[in-house]
């Protein structure tokens, strides 16, 4: 098997943790090969899964979870944001990264709603974020992704033209305040970074994340002083 | 369905009603959901405890599992196989994230009694593989060497990372994972035959 394919099996397994765990994530957000061989992996061990046997429950879970239901947002919301969520993949040719990210990373915890008293308190995570930024005056478009869970941006653009002496820059614009540098773009393939603990409080919904270009390197005084080419908003999925 | 000689068809046949629930559910049909717990829910709980060591525990990332299940249900693509293989690996994994996130919050056996779960019968509660998918794993997991198989088994019914198998059977970390790697890598050649 080659590196990749460890690192798949690795994963489907869930041996990784700390820096090998993050890049089998990124990988699996990025690279749709990668993110089919966990699943492949996922699906030729799932059979172990019938050694485990059943075991019957009361009542209560299930209506503890109804309640939870009811407590979540009306299901034609939902339907609403699918349909959104839909859309904005579409509108990425990258689509993939942040659709897989969404299915593998977005899960339950942060899906979890704050509430009533119910019997197991379950604090109230943060939603994953995303923004598409697309223009018309931009070819191409960057779909950025925000994994508070891993505190982690994945940025993925797509068709996005490199220029001579120019550098992409990606800033994050809190409202009422000024840009801050998300750093430079790649634009030839996804990129995933940390952010700063600091920077983390500035990801909520509907904060704005723009795109400009700049000098080699990014931004020499720390602010956007080139032309702004795409802004999108966070939303929360 | 949980009858010990439930057959081919009968599973097929579950899986088509769970295939067009989950549909459903994804439409927001909150009886289809229910359709889908009740046919799954027991199952799903049996592996959530068996990671997590602990009924609460167990209960509350079950109940995660059906909420994602609701609000999430269009992540469910059955070109991807049978949605109950789909859920399992899904609870499983879920399981396995709140055991991190909670930081190990229960008290975990060895490596050797985690062994023992080959005792019970492969097959026994077969839902999810066919049976000669489930024997054919059992063979190629059974043909590894006895470290491999018990890392491989650990890290899967216990959640195990790395570290921690190396911690447990006191074996550098380098070793275990060339023992795993090589365990995976023979595992594949195995089942590919």
């Amino acid at each position: 098997m080659t590196e990749r394919e460890i690192l798949a099996a690795e994963h489907a397994l869930r041996l990784l943790e700390g820096e090998e765990l993050l890049q089998a994530r990124a990988l699996e957000a990025s690279e749709p090969a990668f993110a089919a061989e966990v699943r492949a992996w996922e699906a030729r061990l799932s059979p172990l899964l019938d050694e485990i046997a059943p075991v019957e429950l009361g009542p209560e879970l299930w209506q503890r979870i109804e309640r939870s239901l009811d407590r979540s947002a009306p299901n034609s919301e939902i339907i609403a944001m699918r349909r959104k969520v839909r859309r904005w993949q579409g509108a990425a040719a990258l689509s993939a990264a942040a659709a897989v990210a969404l299915a593998l990373l977005a899960v339950p915890p942060l899906l979890q709603q704050p509430a009533a008293p119910t019997p197991t308190p379950v604090e109230e995570p943060a939603p994953i974020l995303i923004a598409s930024l697309d223009e018309e005056n931009l070819p191409g478009s960057v779909a950025v992704t925000f994994v508070p869970a891993a505190g982690e941006l994945l940025v993925a653009a797509s068709a996005i033209e490199a220029r001579a002496g120019r550098s992409h820059e990606l800033w994050i614009i809190p409202e009422g305040g000024s840009p801050i540098s998300l750093g430079v773009v790649a634009t030839d393939r996804p990129a995933k970074r940390r952010v700063p603990a600091a920077l983390v409080a500035q990801f909520r919904t509907g904060a704005t994340v723009a795109l400009s270009l700049e000098p080699t390197g990014g931004s020499p005084t720390g602010q956007p002083t080139g032309p702004v080419l795409a802004t999108g908003n966070l939303q929360a999925v | 369905m949980l009858a010990q000689d439930s057959s081919v068809s009968d599973q097929e046949s579950e899986s088509e009603q769970l295939r067009s629930a989950l549909k459903k559910v994804a439409d927001g049909d909150r009886a289809a959901l229910q359709f889908v717990y009740r046919r799954t829910s027991a199952k799903l709980f049996g592996i959530c405890l068996r990671i997590l060591g602990d009924r609460m525990e167990a209960e509350d990332a079950l109940q995660e599992v059906y909420v994602s299940l609701w609000r999430r249900a269009g992540s469910y693509d059955p070109e991807r196989g049978s949605p109950i293989s789909w859920l399992a690996t899904f609870a499983r994994n879920r399981a396995i994230d709140r055991l991190r996130s909670s930081s190990r919050l229960r008290e975990t056996e060895s490596i050797d009694q985690a062994g023992g779960v080959a005792d019970t019968q492969p097959s026994a509660f077969a839902m999810i593989a066919g049976r000669q998918e489930a024997q054919r794993l059992t063979g190629c997991i059974d043909a590894l060497e006895e470290r491999q198989r018990g890392a491989i088994r650990s890290a899967f019914f216990d959640g195990f990372t790395y570290a921690e198998l190396a911690a447990r059977s006191n074996t550098p970390l380098g070793t275990m994972k060339s023992w795993v790697r090589r365990g995976l890598a023979q595992l594949k050649a195995c089942l590919e035959q």
